[in-house]
């Protein structure tokens, strides 16, 4: 099982979902993707470089370490860390999220904006649960 | 090759080429406030490639510049100012640093890659010669935060910030989200918060003053992604961690925390919030 074909089965499992790529949070590398349409290099590094700003930047990291000590707990390693980010948009719906057996790899899907919610959600975590059990790392 | 090894193989790689094999740390050379000040402008001024340059007193007291070209694009500080890129702001920080004398040690290392330049920064020189000029206009950033926030297809009439009032937002929010949301908590641009409900989300208003900076470059940054105003959604690695939510809806940042069973429900909610403002817009 390669991570570009376990791209596009993902793909294929989400309705609404126009592309998926995988990220190295550390270098900000986009390691795969698939897409829907044909997908420009800027494109690519833009995803990566998007889900590294919402997963990982200085600033999502305080904010989580935030809401940490906002809601009594101790920061710690992985506690602290943002797993998924939502990001709504008029035309796009991006869900990035971590990998829950390596949190320094992110799975990003970009679904059209008229999917709904809830669906594309639940589906995306059953996504991520496959990538955490099949270890592509 | 295995795709596992391959993908590997370029992990360890970029690591490597990422890793800075030594940061030199040395101590600069400052006997009052105002020369501390211009050692550390100096430093900038000697900065042409994009670097992050942390200086630090003997009391703990910490300042990161992010400097290239000999510019400063933006500062931050172990206290409660948060990152700050306006030059009274910046030289307001850097006195407050300064204050921590004698003793100030510096470091420069290269930025993560994620690290850019935002604006056009500010010349080292400009802000040395600032040191000595007349108190600035008081809060020029505030504006340009404004000005940012509006979406370029606005209408020219933007809301008046100065008029804008929390409290008639977190109502109606609150009246349509309130069974399945912890708290709500309004914060604007101009720095008023207004909580809703929960304790935490009170407390946790309090902690985002500090990094409201923070929020306003992921909302800037993800413009590029996603363009538009938009509902941006944090949620934690444990099951049971409240979440964040916040959105870029011109002036305000809003942040609702709820459980993460809840996400779907909210963000539906939200959906028909936001959609129908983006109608009225």
């Amino acid at each position: 099982m390669t991570l570009d074909t376990e791209l596009e089965t993902c793909m294929a499992k989400l309705p609404g979902c126009v592309r998926a790529g995988y990220v190295d949070l550390e270098s900000g590398f986009m390691l795969g993707v698939k897409s829907e349409t044909q997908i420009s290099e800027d494109d690519r590094q833009l995803l990566a470089v998007a889900a590294v700003q919402a997963l990982a930047s200085p600033a999502a990291i305080e904010m989580g370490e935030a809401l940490g000590r906002a809601t009594g707990g101790e920061p710690t390693d992985t506690a602290s860390l943002f797993g998924e980010v939502v990001v709504m948009g008029k035309e796009t719906l991006h869900v990035l999220q971590r990998i829950e057996t390596y949190p320094e790899h992110a799975l990003c899907l970009v679904f059209r904006s008229d999917t709904p919610t809830d669906e594309a959600l639940s589906a995306a975590r059953g996504c991520l649960k496959r990538f955490s059990d099949i270890g592509l790392h | 090759m295995s795709a596992q090894t391959d993908i590997r193989e370029v992990l360890l790689a970029a690591r490597k080429a990422l890793k800075p094999a030594f940061v030199p740390i040395r101590t600069l050379k400052a006997s009052g406030e105002m020369d501390c000040i211009e050692a550390i402008l100096t430093e900038v001024h000697q900065t042409i490639l994009p670097r992050l340059l942390t200086f630090v007193t003997m009391t703990g007291a910490r300042v990161v510049i992010f400097a290239a070209e000999r510019r400063v694009y933006s500062v931050r500080s172990s206290g409660e100012g948060g990152v700050v890129r306006a030059a009274p702001s910046i030289l307001e920080t850097l006195r407050n640093f300064a204050e921590d004398l004698p003793s100030v040690t510096v470091a420069s290392a290269p930025p993560p890659s994620s690290v850019t330049p935002k604006g056009d920064g500010h010349l080292a020189q400009d802000l040395i010669l600032s040191l000595k000029a007349p108190e600035p206009e008081p809060e020029p950033e505030i504006v340009e935060a404004v000005v940012e926030a509006v979406p370029e297809s606005a209408p020219a009439e933007a809301p008046d910030v100065q008029d804008y009032e929390p409290e008639d937002d977190i109502e109606a929010v609150h009246d349509k989200i309130s069974k399945i949301a912890r708290g709500i908590s309004i914060r604007t641009r101009r720095g008023r918060v207004s909580n809703r409900s929960a304790d935490d989300l009170i407390q946790l208003g309090d902690h985002i003053k500090s990094v409201a900076e923070d929020i306003s470059d992921h909302m800037n940054f993800l413009d590029e992604v996603v363009p538009g105003e938009k509902l941006i959604v944090h949620s934690k690695m444990e099951q049971e961690a409240p979440t964040l939510a916040f959105t870029s809806a011109e002036e305000k940042a809003l942040l609702i925390s709820f459980d993460k069973e809840n996400l779907a429900p909210v963000m539906q909610a939200w959906q028909s919030i936001f959609r129908s403002d983006a109608n009225i817009n």
